[in-house]
């Protein structure tokens, strides 16, 4: 709900004097319009109230009341006035006034009725001070426009309509003030120092100021009228080229990649990703090495227990491979000892089982063949291997071997 | 000279479009004709070169010298591309009519994946367009559901460098100048092919009386 205080002395008055406008509203848009204000139609009570609300005032005793600045200023915004921008009218008009005012008071001088003179130099001011409000109300309106982007009309195509209306407005003002011819003001001043200062610092100031604030503008709509061109232009590409692809789904460009100048649009070079690791053997990065490393989280405990187990394990697992070996070779060589001592042919898995050894037979068969082969040519000569194999199946000649016979030999002879 | 640039240079190396939205700084510095000299020179060993679009908005790697084995790269890249396009421009398509908006998407317009799920949510006619989208080979969604479709929609986006999202945490995106990059690539196959686009019909008063 609203927290406005509809009793606070603010609120009454600004009611009162909007009510106000409402109530002379026929007078004051005439006025707008430059008819001249009847003070006796209106009312001495009324005068007196629109003058306390700053909506007229009075530039001297003796001229007619005007709207104050604001007030003109709110109803060009309230009408989107047509009529203000044809400016040169407007302009050319100031400009016949400020001559015909000159030549005045230059013959009231001349004549020299100063008071005259003076009074008609206020009048004078006042027609400069309203040249000025104009011209400066105009580039006001243009502004506004430019600074919303002409978001009161919605197409891009009526924002360029919009822009382009703004653009001729300053072409118009931009002609209106090449109306301001300031060797002729300087010859009007002459010697006179008050026209001197009324026609040449004041109005030259503010017309050189108006001319680089329409340049301004015309700069940005300049840059908007190319931003709102090239939107449309995309709108339009985007729209076109779907309909285009939805009527040719099949559709294949050239080939531009092989022709001998390939566009920056389609050479785009294959991503590369820098890698880099430490150089341990610069020695002007050891100490931050050193640094980066005393950074480094502290390795979890759990891994480090993992590792110091591990490698043992390993170790002695090595160790009980070799010990076996070792068994194996001894528990064989007793083996052959045993042959040599009973002179006569023996089965090694029978010596196995005999001896009650508990090794796998298969690896003991091998063992034994490879101890066979391991002997010296002449020791070797003292020994006799038989196999006892056969074929793997009928028709696959692989020899399985079952067993071996091991016996000594006597001068090369079987006992 | 070129130490204080080597995070952009990596940037560029890996593939990155560099634009206003992407790293405003980073830009900035192309935009000094010095600065862009000394990177083509230190490229130069890695038959590399800065390349942008015809309007300069977004800059990236192009090969210096072109040999057969990089033409044939930038053909499947081409390629890729081209199956990627009608894609994207119907979702810059899609994106307009969520929004209202009376342009195509451009560089620096913000997106709310949320307010655009909701939007799509309330419309069948979008609610199809996602759908469709969604289906196609570069934006791949599973999902069944408006906002599972739109977000995969999104990250493909963000992936492939045409959405920055300034904060992970939020779910407004900036649009980045590399859809200035697709654009640019449309008019050229448009101009190349001589497509021919019909001008907008604006119908005026008397069209509309008669």
């Amino acid at each position: 709900m609203s927290t406005l205080d509809y009793h606070s002395e603010a609120v009454k008055q600004g009611i009162e004097r909007l009510k106000l406008l409402g109530k002379h509203s026929d007078v004051l848009m005439q006025n707008y319009y430059g008819v001249e204000l009847d003070e006796v139609a209106v009312g001495a009570r009324a005068i007196n109230q629109l003058l306390d609300a700053h909506i007229l005032w009075r530039p001297d005793e003796e001229s007619g009341l005007k709207l104050s600045d604001p007030v003109r200023e709110m109803i060009v915004h309230l009408i989107a006035d047509e009529q203000r921008r044809k400016v040169n009218a407007d302009i050319g008009d100031f400009l016949v006034n400020i001559r015909r005012l000159v030549g005045k008071i230059n013959e009231a001088e001349q004549k020299g009725n100063y008071q005259g003179s003076v009074y008609l130099q206020t009048q004078l001011t006042q027609e400069v001070d309203d040249l000025n409000s104009r011209i400066a109300t105009g580039i006001d309106s243009l502004w506004n426009r430019l600074n919303n982007d002409f978001a009161f009309v919605s197409t891009v195509q009526e924002k360029i309509d919009e822009n382009e209306k703004a653009h001729n407005e300053v072409l118009r003002w931009l002609d209106g003030l090449e109306l301001i011819n300031f060797a002729e003001l300087i010859a009007f001043a002459g010697s006179n120092g008050g026209l001197r200062h009324i026609l040449v610092r004041q109005l030259q100031g503010q017309v050189s100021g108006h001319f680089s604030s329409l340049r301004e503008v015309q700069s940005r709509l300049n840059e908007l009228m190319a931003r709102f061109r090239q939107q449309q232009a995309r709108n339009l590409l985007v729209r076109g080229m779907l309909q285009f692809f939805q009527q040719k789904p099949n559709f294949q460009p050239s080939d531009y990649i092989q022709r001998s100048h390939v566009v920056d649009l389609l050479n785009q070079a294959a991503p590369l990703q820098p890698s880099v690791s430490i150089a341990l053997d610069r020695q002007r990065d050891l100490q931050d090495m050193q640094q980066m490393l005393a950074q480094l989280p502290a390795r979890q405990p759990q891994d480090a227990r993992a590792l110091a187990v591990a490698q043992p394990v390993s170790r002695q697992d090595d160790e009980m491979v070799l010990a076996k070996r070792r068994a194996l070779h001894e528990d064989v060589v007793s083996f052959y000892l045993h042959v040599l001592d009973q002179q006569q042919a023996q089965s090694a898995l029978e010596y196995l089982v005999d001896s009650q050894l508990c090794w796998d037979p298969e690896m003991w068969l091998y063992q034994v063949i490879a101890e066979f082969q391991g002997l010296s040519s002449t020791e070797r000569q003292a020994f006799y291997l038989q196999y006892n194999q056969q074929k793997a199946s009928p028709f696959n000649d692989l020899q399985i071997i079952a067993d071996v016979q091991l016996q000594v030999l006597s001068q090369g002879v079987r006992a | 000279m070129m130490m204080q640039y080597s995070y952009l240079l990596e940037q560029l190396l890996g593939g990155a479009f560099v634009c206003e939205v992407s790293d405003s700084e980073a830009f900035r510095q192309l935009q000094n004709e010095q600065t862009r000299e000394a990177f083509d020179q230190y490229l130069r060993p890695l038959n590399r070169r800065l390349a942008s679009n015809p309007e300069g908005t977004v800059w990236f790697l192009a090969w210096r010298e072109l040999t057969q084995p990089l033409r044939e790269q930038l053909s499947q890249q081409f390629k890729d591309t081209l199956d990627s396009l009608i894609p994207m421009l119907k979702l810059l398509q899609l994106a307009q009519e969520t929004l209202g908006h009376e342009n195509v998407l451009t560089a620096n317009d913000i997106l709310n994946r949320h307010e655009m799920a909701a939007r799509i949510e309330n419309n069948p006619s979008l609610r199809e367009q996602l759908h469709g989208l969604a289906q196609t080979r570069f934006f791949q969604s599973q999902s069944e559901d408006v906002a599972g479709q739109l977000k995969q929609v999104f990250e493909r986006l963000r992936s492939h460098g045409y959405l920055h999202q300034p904060h992970k945490d939020r779910h407004h995106y900036l649009v980045t100048g590399k859809i200035d990059y697709l654009i640019d690539l449309t008019r050229f196959i448009r101009e190349e092919e001589n497509i021919q686009i019909e001008e907008e019909q604006v119908p005026n008063q008397e069209d509309l009386l008669a």
